[in-house]
């Protein structure tokens, strides 16, 4: 008797729940109404803030285009990729979508240009390398709405406890109070040497830095393996030899919390952002500089963008409203709110007023995305544990490069 | 006489044979109890820092001064449970959880029932054509999965979500290793009273199995409340985001640690909950049954 209790309470809960299918899905919007859904990621820190800046970007949207709904979803960065692919193959994927140029190359074959949805002003208002950053056999594969720089960012309280009172502007000078800060017992800089890290941040513009680049100009090899690539890993080297960087940080990736960064024990770092470094050093200790030079000038930043995939159903609804979101109006707002940078020459400098991100606002225009190459990620993944290994003694800085070269070739075909 | 009996008083008793081994038991059982104390204190040292850690305000940790209740702060549970939508979430999750448990119970039962006890043609080679599935990447089958749902319409629906959950080899496998040690006569028996199949299931099988049913109840329970590829490739909206993708939706690239434990604290009270109900059975289970979490 309990038994068939049992099983009649087990009939309920899955009749309820084929009952509650009718509950969930978003459906496909009111009929008559062209529907487009955009994906977007957690770029505005605190999510009801987020939430409430696309609800009023809709809404002004629809007040001028009442035949449009667009629904826009915050996904998480997590898994971020499998999402977008497994949705594309389903045919269920977004109409837009936020990507960054290092996912442009993987998505290509599904991403429609948008130079046709965009006006002339829009266009020609972007930033040179914001538009070279999103383009893709001469075509922009997104509309840029941020930018950003991760230039070199200092611990004043550091410089202040070593009695170093100027700020390195070259490699050369890290080198030079290197000691001065090891005699003291701090860290002169961080090198994230973890194989997870991305080397977007960490090796490439110290690569970029010394005149060389990740891939030959036709992309058909890879150009790491050369003389700008040994100077770049060797004072990476020299760093870590030197006992000027925190090895444990070249095998593994803890939380910023458990490192020396938080501590208030590196004098510079080039990996991280200002955001991240405020609640352990304060931000009127954050001293940022222009990007570090050895044989020229040049550090990463990032550009987001709003895509449309292929698959879009209203491709006119889904352009305008790229048009309307990437405006400078409205991309304006959305910086300022996330405490990125402006990809507009029209809108000017954002933070003139902020000592941080006013000095890294000025690099943007000499900033760069990397390689918009479709083997970028996978090249990185070969290149990785060679750096890591010529920066633990296992490998010579020669035979890492070579290494990591070899293995690259088949990928490159 | 008298000095013979106070020398025996007083005299030192020799040691009998039975005090030793109850002098070695116990010194046995005081280093047997130091040991498991230990042990305990170190399995329960990552959940006391998990949920210590998650209410510091944002800052370095150090050691040991982080590991200490205070300074205190709420902050990272502000943001995570102040989301307008984690109520909607924890629902979602419930229904996922809860609606699979029973699902997978249902049918794995069925399935190892059949396996076990039942003769048909082409039974080992289905039964080893099933199990072949958990050889398997999840990720191999993802893609097709998604694919078929989102063809029968299934994306962002509690069903598209739960229905590709349900066909669990591991929990058909367990099954049927549990029934097949349940002895042939008693079913012979119900057969020769004259019980259908259905009644042989529902009143032989189900009574006979509650312990494997609650101990795979267990971890199938908890394997949907931590999941969250498939929930975030099904649930596109944020009303179908489950308790793990809705708090991830919330976070930065890079999240503050005390936010990412805070997130972990939330995520982990129901399923303690549940583990502290089913504790015997789980225990039980894994004794029996060699399933690790």
């Amino acid at each position: 008797m309990r038994v068939r209790k049992s099983l009649s309470a087990v009939a309920v809960v899955l009749v309820a729940a084929l009952v509650a299918t009718g509950c969930g899905g978003s459906g496909s919007g009111d009929s008559g109404k062209k529907s487009v859904t955009m994906w977007i990621y957690p770029v505005i820190f605190d999510e009801a803030k987020h939430r409430a800046y696309w609800d009023e970007t809709v809404k002004a949207f629809q007040a001028a285009n009442p035949d449009i709904e667009v629904k826009a979803e915050i996904f998480p960065w997590a898994n971020r990729d499998q999402a977008l692919a497994t949705a594309i193959a389903g045919n269920k994927g977004p109409d837009v979508v936020y990507l960054i140029p290092d996912q442009l190359p993987k998505y290509v074959r599904n991403i429609e240009p948008v130079d046709a949805y965009l006006d002339e002003a829009a266009r020609s208002d972007y930033l040179d390398n914001v538009v070279k950053a999103v383009t893709i056999d001469g075509k922009m594969m997104g509309a840029p709405v941020l930018t950003s720089a991760v230039t070199p960012l200092c611990n004043k309280k550091v410089f202040e406890a070593v009695g170093q009172e100027t700020y390195p502007t070259s490699w050369n000078d890290l080198l030079e109070m290197a000691p001065k800060f090891k005699a003291k017992g701090y860290d002169m800089t961080a090198y994230a040497g973890d194989v997870k890290q991305t080397l977007n941040q960490t090796f490439y513009p110290l690569l970029w830095q010394a005149g060389g680049d990740v891939f030959s100009p036709d992309g058909k090899s890879v150009g790491f393996d050369s003389d700008a690539g040994r100077k770049a890993l060797g004072f990476v080297k020299q760093l870590v030899d030197g006992g000027y960087v925190d090895k444990s940080l070249l095998t593994s990736m803890p939380p910023i919390e458990q490192t020396r960064i938080a501590q208030n024990k590196v004098g510079c770092v080039w990996h991280v952002v200002p955001s991240e470094l405020e609640k352990f050093w304060g931000k009127e200790n954050i001293k940022a500089l222009p990007y570090l030079t050895g044989t020229k000038q040049i550090g990463y930043g990032t550009v987001g963008s709003l895509s449309m995939l292929k698959n879009a159903e209203n491709k006119e609804a889904a352009g305008k409203w790229i048009a309307f979101a990437s405006n400078a109006e409205n991309a304006k707002k959305y910086d300022l709110a996330s405490s990125f940078f402006s990809a507009k020459k029209s809108t000017g400098a954002l933070y003139a007023d902020d000592p941080v991100l006013g000095e890294q606002e000025k690099q943007v225009a000499i900033s760069t995305v990397g390689p918009l190459h479709e083997k970028a990620r996978d090249v990185q993944g070969v290149l990785a544990p060679e750096i890591q290994a010529a920066l633990l003694g296992k490998k010579s800085v020669e035979q890492a490069l070579s290494d990591a070269a070899k293995a690259a070739g088949p990928l490159l075909g | 006489m008298t000095d013979v009996l106070v020398r025996q008083a007083t005299a030192p008793a020799p040691p009998s044979p039975a005090r030793r081994p109850r002098r070695a038991g116990r010194a046995w059982l005081v280093g047997r109890t130091v040991l498991l104390v230990i042990g305990a204190l170190v399995t329960l040292f990552p959940f006391y820092a998990m949920v210590v850690l998650s209410f510091k305000p944002a800052g370095p940790v150090t050691f040991p001064d982080s590991l200490l209740p205070w300074p205190f702060s709420t902050e990272a549970y502000d943001q995570v449970i102040g989301a307008k939508s984690v109520l909607r979430w924890m629902w979602n999750t419930v229904v996922y959880s809860v609606v699979s448990v029973v699902g997978v119970l249902l049918f794995a039962s069925m399935a190892g029932y059949a396996f076990a006890k039942k003769r048909f043609p082409g039974k080992e080679a289905m039964f080893w054509s099933f199990l072949a599935m958990l050889m398997v990447p999840y990720h191999v089958t993802m893609i097709p999965t998604f694919i078929v749902i989102s063809q029968l319409n299934g994306v962002d629906t509690y069903w598209g979500m739960i229905v590709p959950t349900l066909a669990n080899a591991q929990a058909v496998f367990l099954m049927r290793q549990f029934i097949a040690s349940l002895p042939d006569s008693l079913f012979e028996a119900a057969r020769l009273d004259g019980c259908s199949e259905w009644r042989v299931y529902v009143s032989i099988v189900l009574p006979l199995i509650k312990p494997i049913l609650a101990t795979l109840g267990i971890f199938v329970f908890l394997w949907h409340w931590n999941d969250f590829l498939w929930p975030l490739i099904v649930g596109q909206s944020l009303d179908m985001r489950t308790l793990t993708t809705g708090i991830a939706s919330l976070q930065q690239e890079n999240v503050a640690l005390n936010m990412l434990l805070a997130g972990s604290v939330v995520a982990f009270v129901p399923i303690f909950v549940a583990y502290l109900i089913g504790q015997r059975y789980v225990t039980e289970g894994v004794a029996t049954s060699g399933i690790k979490g």
